[in-house]
């Protein structure tokens, strides 16, 4: 609104005076909003309706409190509200009352972080080692196991050059297609003490995958129930080079007796494999770095390096040649494990007077281990006293390892 | 990184894998004990292999319920007592409700039908 400046009482009114409120009532542009009123109480559309004719502008409405700053303000960039806005209670910015608990899985972004389900989801540990590995059925990073079809090959390693963002290690694959029809799959899975718990959920699986040939790598879900493998399939990474998140969702039902979820190979290439997540519900989500203890924790659950530094375990000796050793895992086992001890010759036991005693034979598991723990037993040629108490010495390249894979 | 059966023979003999060393070879079962109680006497829950090259640097005691390879190694529990003499189907049974007592009912991931054929 153009100033408009008083007239004095008996002042003569100047054409510019009139010429001001003239310009005012036009609506004459620069010198006042050009508004039309469009409708006013019209009983079949708005109470009120009005109609910038601005060939430039689209300024409908600014309301401005006491000190100027906008209140409402409604032009062609949309709506902007001053503070402070007063909402609803239990509502959010963005215009609708939400109530509490009606956000649904799927109005989640993928940037909203969630549980996830897998083990080593991040590629980051690798206890039996970084591979090269080609063996069919083999585990290279922790409870992700290759399974080969047909003359399918591979050589998978852990690759720290090649890793997406937020990550340390991932997994390298140079897959070369055979008869395998697209059928290869490094995948996680069997997990029997999961399948219960997930019947009939809808589960979502997103893994970042980098590769330069299109259509040889997708992921998918495998619902295996009546003696048959039921899979749903992501799309294929484009080959583009970059990294991209494929995912799938699938529902978990009739109730599986079986669940996989992996990587599968339709071309041969190289892949890159980084940062997967499996959550449940219909929207993907996006990959978070589990803490380190968490992570390694859910690793050890299927397979654990015992620590041997120093004198790991006290036991008893039960003969002159015979002493046991009992010990208990970190993390208690998913199912009973395979012990696997290394050599005799890596083993002594400790004698009453401090000496070492090197074995001649060693069991790592005496009788039948459990999910919690067992017993070593080693066999000397003489030198242990029966009753006495012996502590297992551990010597250069000994080792101790229990593995029980679904 | 087991010692572990990755196929077996028509004489039950096993093909074995030594994840650690790289080694392989082949065990008759005579060759793959049971492991031992306290008492000295069998553990039928418990079977010991060799790395299978004879090298003597490891030694895998796997459970009845499979461990690190479920599916070969309950199969080799099963031929382990057909080789000693047990019935095919009887080993299979007994086999079987043992993993299932250990492990849980899923646990089980032999192909029974192909075995018995195998087994005759």
């Amino acid at each position: 609104m153009p100033t408009l400046n008083d007239v004095l009482a008996g002042s003569l009114a100047q054409a510019v005076q009139v010429q001001q409120i003239i310009d005012a009532l036009k609506g004459t542009p620069n010198k006042g909003v050009p508004v039309a009123l469009v409708s006013l109480n019209d009983p079949n559309n708005y109470a009120l309706t009005v109609q910038n004719d601005d060939p430039t502008n689209s300024k409908a409405l600014s309301v401005l409190k006491a000190d100027g700053t906008p209140l409402v303000v409604a032009d062609a960039t949309g709506v902007t509200l001053g503070a402070p806005v007063n909402l609803p209670a239990n509502s959010i910015n963005g215009g609708t009352a939400v109530a509490d608990g009606s956000i649904t899985n799927a109005k989640l972004g993928p940037d909203v972080a969630r549980a996830n389900l897998l083990v080593n989801p991040g590629f980051e540990w690798w206890q039996r080692g970084n591979g090269p590995y080609t063996a069919n059925n083999a585990i290279g990073p922790d409870m992700w196991k290759m399974q080969l079809a047909g003359s399918d090959t591979y050589s998978l390693s852990r690759d720290t050059a090649n890793v997406d963002t937020g990550s340390g290690a991932c997994a390298a694959v140079s897959f070369t297609l055979g008869t395998g029809a697209g059928a290869t799959v490094l995948y996680q899975g069997n997990l029997g003490d999961m399948v219960g718990s997930l019947n009939g959920v809808t589960v979502s699986l997103s893994m970042r995958v980098r590769t330069s040939v299109a259509n040889a790598v997708r992921i998918g879900i495998n619902n295996y129930y009546s003696s048959t493998s039921h899979f749903t399939y992501s799309g294929y990474h484009s080959g583009s080079g970059a990294y991209q998140t494929l995912t799938v969702t699938a529902t978990l039902s009739p109730a599986p007796t079986v669940l996989q979820w992996g990587v599968f190979f339709a071309a041969s290439c190289t892949a890159y494999l980084d940062n997967a997540c499996l959550v449940v519900g219909s929207q993907a989500a996006t990959y978070v770095p589990l803490h380190p203890a968490d992570d390694l924790a859910r690793c050890l659950r299927y397979y654990e390096a015992m620590a041997l530094a120093g004198f790991p375990f006290a036991g008893q000796c039960t003969s002159t040649t015979q002493a046991f050793y009992p010990y208990l895992f970190k993390v208690r086992k998913a199912v009973t494990p395979t012990m696997t001890a290394s050599a005799p010759s890596t083993w002594q036991g400790m004698a009453a007077n401090g000496a070492g005693v090197a074995a001649t034979a060693v069991t790592a598991a005496l009788g039948s281990v459990s999910l919690d723990g067992g017993a070593m037993q080693i066999t000397t040629a003489s030198g242990l006293v029966a009753g006495n108490a012996s502590v297992l010495a551990p010597q250069a390249g000994a080792s101790l390892v229990a593995e029980g894979n679904p | 990184m087991s010692v572990y059966p990755t196929s077996f023979n028509t004489d039950n003999s096993a093909n074995a894998v030594c994840d650690e060393m790289g080694h392989t070879g082949t065990l008759t079962m005579d060759q793959i004990p049971y492991a031992k109680n306290f008492d000295d006497t069998d553990n039928k829950n418990s079977l010991l292999m060799d790395c299978p090259d004879g090298c003597g640097e490891v030694t895998s005691t796997h459970p009845v319920g499979g461990g690190s390879h479920p599916a070969t190694v309950q199969e080799m529990f099963v031929r382990k007592e057909v080789s000693l003499g047990v019935p095919p189907q009887q080993a299979i049974d007994d086999v079987k409700a043992r993993v299932e007592a250990t492990d849980g009912p899923g646990r089980w991931q032999v192909d029974e039908e192909k075995l018995l054929q195998e087994l005759g």
